[in-house]
């Protein structure tokens, strides 16, 4: 079997938007983006024993340990010369000790395809293809995805806008219709790069803010759809090969709020029959056409929903890319069992003192609620690095540290392995509990 | 206007109660947890209540340490007629 080396920057749509393009107001929060940074190490469960992962941070020796213990063991690469604005793939290019590494595998498995894997590839470091960076950018957009949608669904929801004067119209239509407009960057990722107005005001401030742009030389795409009230979000992923032919790898329940992701689950036995019924899967083969007619292959996230009133929706984005979902797929292809379950989820913390990796891990052990648990449950903490990078970053002086602004701030990513919801919460209790202990603050 | 605040937050936020446990000194961010969509979201309702406009691009965190220290923020911009 090959030796795959997996790589990938979790904030993609940042590289694939346009710098002319206008943007949707956002507050820049460094630490923020720090931890999305960090999110790399999230594709740890796509290693087998041959294969690398490349991380933009260090993984916590004691993360590492764990991770050996439960069955991940892999190669590492931490990439410690990312300059502002790059992305994993960048140092790759330029870096002739990586590229030494690199020689040890024969290929690449990026989070998603970037300008900088497709230049990777040119230097002939791996025996393999990759759909071109220009489609990947195309069908990972939200115009296409709404494209799509009309197309296979014969539904008009989404409406794409091309300047700030059809986006006061379409908004204004919008929220006469339905009470309130989304607004979607074609770019734009969970909880960024989306915006919901629900006043005239609203529409007025975003409307001045995106000519404001075009005045300064910006081209405007963005996609205005109705407000609508979700029952609940899943997603179907599957792969696309070379040649066309699709393999299905699982349904997932999408844990959402305010368009914010906020974890995954599998999806039932009987949920996934219903959409059998309601023809779900015929969308999702067509979608798979329809990619690979771009020229699109590889792994694919369709994000889907059904609403209050049963209305199916089976296509609310397109991801041509690896998603959270898939990574929690392939989690539970490695350590579920028939009684447990895993649901991967994350805590956003605080803490002001500095965090010992090691002694939470222990701390965890200690409590019974480090995985594997009797019985196979249990919780496996994802990423150290999500945790603990504004914490490296302070002690390297990375990023401002504003006077009076101390709160080091990270994600704890985890995968709550239990029988059923009582029990999967019982544990959440148990490691709250611990970071508490920890003087770390949880932020819901 | 700190009512007025804890109202647009509640409102933001999806959370009647909020309005109960919000002090002058909660944190923005991490108590009161305004992700980085539900800023804007707040960011809008304010300047519709206060008659304000809030640069987006160079707005600083640090004014949402506390509904104290946002409230002078508010004081400190002119006020929009319309």
């Amino acid at each position: 079997m090959d030796s795959v080396v997996h790589a990938g920057s979790f904030d993609s749509e940042a590289y694939w938007k346009d710098a002319s393009s206008s943007k949707l107001p956002a507050i820049l929060d460094e630490q923020r983006a720090y931890i999305v940074m960090a999110m790399d190490e999230l594709l740890f469960p796509f290693c087998t024993p041959n294969d690398g992962l490349i991380t933009r941070f260090s993984i916590d020796h004691a993360q590492r340990d764990y991770l050996n213990r439960i069955g991940f063991s892999f190669s590492h690469l931490e990439c410690v010369d990312v300059q502002q604005g790059e992305n994993i793939f960048h140092p790759l290019l330029r870096n002739i000790h990586y590229q030494r590494w690199l020689t040890r595998f024969q290929r690449i498995a990026p989070y998603a395809v970037l300008e900088q894997t497709t230049e990777l590839l040119q230097l002939n470091f791996f025996e393999q293809i990759l759909p071109s960076y220009d489609v990947v950018k195309h069908v990972n957009s939200k115009m296409y995805s709404t494209e799509l949608s009309d197309q296979l669904t014969g539904v008009r929801r989404g409406i794409p806008v091309t300047n700030a004067t059809e986006l006061a119209a379409v908004c204004g239509e919008m929220l006469a219709a339905h009470g309130a407009a989304l607004v979607k960057d074609p770019f734009g990722v969970s909880g960024n790069g989306n915006i919901k107005l629900k006043s005239h005001h609203a529409i007025e401030r975003l409307t001045a803010y995106i000519r404001s742009q075009e005045h300064r030389g910006k081209v405007t795409t963005l996609v205005v759809e109705p407000l609508l009230k979700v029952a609940r979000d899943f997603s179907c992923h599957f792969e696309i090969a070379p040649d066309g032919s699709t393999s299905f790898i699982g349904m997932q329940e999408i844990l959402n709020h305010q368009f914010v992701y906020q974890g995954s689950a599998a999806m039932r036995e009987d949920e996934k029959h219903e959409l059998e019924r309601k023809d779900y899967f015929q969308v999702m083969e067509q979608v798979g056409q329809a990619l690979n007619r771009q020229g699109y292959f590889g792994p694919v996230c369709v994000d889907s929903m059904q609403l209050m009133d049963g209305t199916l929706i089976p296509i609310v984005e397109i991801n041509a890319r690896k998603s959270m979902g898939l990574i929690n797929l392939y989690l539970n292809r490695a350590l579920s069992n028939r009684r447990c379950q895993g649901v991967l989820s994350y805590l956003s913390v605080g803490y002001y003192k500095e965090l010992d990796y090691g002694r939470f891990l222990r701390e965890m052990q200690d409590a019974s609620l480090l995985y594997p648990q009797s019985g196979g449950s249990g919780i496996v903490p994802l990423s150290s690095a999500a945790l603990l990078v504004n914490q490296e970053e302070r002690r390297k002086g990375g990023f401002r540290a504003e006077e009076g602004d101390h709160l080091i701030k990270g994600r704890l990513y985890i995968s709550v392995f239990a029988e059923n919801s009582e029990e999967r919460q019982r544990l959440v209790a148990v490691l709250r509990t611990i970071l508490m202990k920890l003087d770390v603050s949880i932020y819901d | 206007m700190f009512d007025k605040i804890k109202e647009i937050l509640a409102k933001v936020k999806e959370d009647e109660n909020l309005t109960d446990s919000l002090q002058p000194n909660s944190d923005l961010i991490n108590e009161v947890g305004l992700d980085s969509l539900q800023m804007i979201g707040f960011i809008l309702e304010v300047e519709e209540t206060f008659l304000v406009e809030i640069d987006y691009e160079n707005f600083d965190l640090k004014h949402l340490n506390s509904i104290e220290t946002f409230m002078s923020f508010l004081n400190r911009l002119e006020p929009q007629h319309g």
